[in-house]
């Protein structure tokens, strides 16, 4: 953590919608329970192939003989999903497959109501909320808010915020203006940069690196899918 | 029953006390029973930014441990009918006091005083959460700079925590032609920062430094951009709307001639 970058703002999407690919869509990962294959939520079938091939492609140096364990974030997996990563785990033969199934590790994600916050976050002050969290207000140097959901300033985040505190990668941060100390997402943390524009800008992981981006209230917008860990 | 009026800021030095003292003195002007207490025991200084420090006889400590009855402790300011000053102890500490005997202590002075105005230490701890202990209101004292601000906001979000009333700002120090350059904080800046009323701009004044080693709050005598400063918060505290003065050049047409004449 000693290298902290400052998160990066991008520029909005040709007519300003924003083809979002979800989060990041498979992650390699290791742990006790041996190696796991992390598919995220909603994968689109087509290209989930390439994408399972290229990550075990990258490892398979480090990865051996070794027996994977396959995790989608989905409740259910579609027979079109399960077709996928056989069709990928055909290519590696010395691979192993372990399991295959919903991730089971993380415990299912206390979502209360979204908590409303109606007053100015000062300096010193923290709210934290399992769930969204909204900031009818602003938040001051200082302030800090962690959410495990999202967290959304209607007002100026000029302190600290974390969503997606106990891991939801799908998670955002919103504010006008967003001009924060540091935000974290999930694992990933950067620093503000300040002044940003004055317009409302959100914040949310792509490629595991957290970047901002305006945010275009036009009709049709999708809000950001929301992954659920 | 008067007002209990906290004076605090979080950082140190920014002017908390200097501010009490003239706030006391500019109140007390317009006729108003003050009282001026100083809770930053143990490195008391109202007393000697008063010029008091020679009569103390008893101290706030001594009046919560009930070595002296409060009005035993309390010196009256000779320069100036109604004003009056309850001092810190210089021995004790912080600890020596409760909130609850502080609250004792203003609940008394309020029935006797039209205002009663409590000097805060600096920091956030047990001499601050007694200074708040009795207030109705509190005015925050920050300057220009970054620190001050920050420490400002803090202090803000505790006393809303302890629901006190929303508090109200005086800008210290302020460098009118450094703002102009470029080179501090504007009073807009930091009120946009803090999002809290204004009651009071104070220049930076020499002055203020002479009068407080004196002894002689700057708000006793004419004269002093500080001071006339105090007086018209003094003013705002009682109610009265008094427009902003614009630090540009000297207020008034004294010192607008002053000015022509090139001693400005």
């Amino acid at each position: 953590m000693t290298c902290l970058g400052a998160f990066r703002r991008i520029r909005p999407r040709a007519h300003g919608i924003r083809r979002r690919r979800c989060c990041v869509l498979v992650q390699l990962k290791g742990g006790r329970g041996g190696v796991r294959l992390v598919i995220g939520p909603r994968p689109d079938p087509k290209t989930l192939v390439g994408e399972i091939i290229q990550s075990l492609e990258s490892a398979a140096g480090f990865l051996g003989s070794a027996r994977i364990a396959v995790e989608v974030a989905d409740e259910t997996i579609s027979p079109e999903l399960a077709a996928a990563i056989s069709e990928a785990l055909l290519r590696f033969p010395t691979l192993g497959l372990a399991s295959i199934g919903p991730r089971l590790h993380a415990p299912p994600a206390r979502q209360d109501e979204p908590k409303v916050v109606r007053r100015t976050v000062r300096s010193g002050q923290e709210v934290t909320h399992q769930g969204d969290l909204v900031v009818l207000g602003d938040v001051h140097v200082g302030g800090r808010l962690v959410a495990t959901g999202d967290v959304i300033v209607v007002g100026a985040l000029r302190g600290f915020a974390w969503a997606g505190a106990e891991g939801n990668e799908g998670a955002i941060i919103y504010a006008q203006p967003l001009e924060p100390t540091q935000v974290r997402i999930a694992g990933a943390i950067a620093q503000g940069a300040r002044p940003g524009p004055a317009a409302a800008e959100y914040a949310h992981l792509e490629d595991g690196k957290i970047v901002v981006e305006p945010w275009v209230a036009k009709g049709g917008r999708r809000a950001p899918a929301k992954q659920s860990v | 029953m008067g007002e209990v009026i906290v004076i605090t800021s979080g950082k140190g030095g920014v002017g908390k006390t200097t501010t009490t003292a003239n706030l006391g003195v500019a109140l007390a002007q317009l006729g108003l029973k003050t009282c001026l207490v100083d809770a930053d025991i143990g490195l008391r200084n109202l007393d000697v930014v008063l010029g008091l420090e020679n009569r103390i006889v008893y101290d706030l400590v001594d009046v919560v441990e009930g070595f002296c009855r409060l009005r035993q402790a309390l010196i009256r300011d000779k320069r100036l009918e109604g004003l009056s000053l309850l001092p810190a102890a210089q021995t004790k500490d912080k600890t020596s006091v409760t909130p609850e005997q502080m609250r004792g202590v203003t609940e008394e002075l309020r029935a006797e005083f039209d205002y009663v105005l409590v000097d805060s230490p600096a920091g956030i701890e047990q001499g601050f959460k007694n200074a708040i202990a009795g207030a109705d209101h509190a005015l925050i004292v920050a300057t220009p700079e970054v620190a001050s601000v920050r420490d400002a906001d803090r202090i803000i979000g505790l006393l809303e925590a302890a629901e006190i009333p929303p508090a109200r700002l005086i800008v210290n120090r302020l460098r009118p032609g450094m703002v102009r350059k470029g080179d501090m904080m504007s009073v807009d800046d930091i009120v946009d920062i803090l999002a809290i009323d204004l009651i009071g701009v104070v220049p930076e004044d020499e002055q203020i430094v002479v009068t407080t080693n004196r002894g002689e709050p700057a708000a006793l005598s004419q004269g002093s951009r500080a001071g006339e400063a105090y007086r018209a918060v003094a003013r705002r505290i009682r109610g009265e709307e008094v427009p902003f003065a614009e630090f540009g050049e000297p207020a008034g047409l004294f010192g607008r001639l002053r000015r022509m004449f090139g001693q400005a």
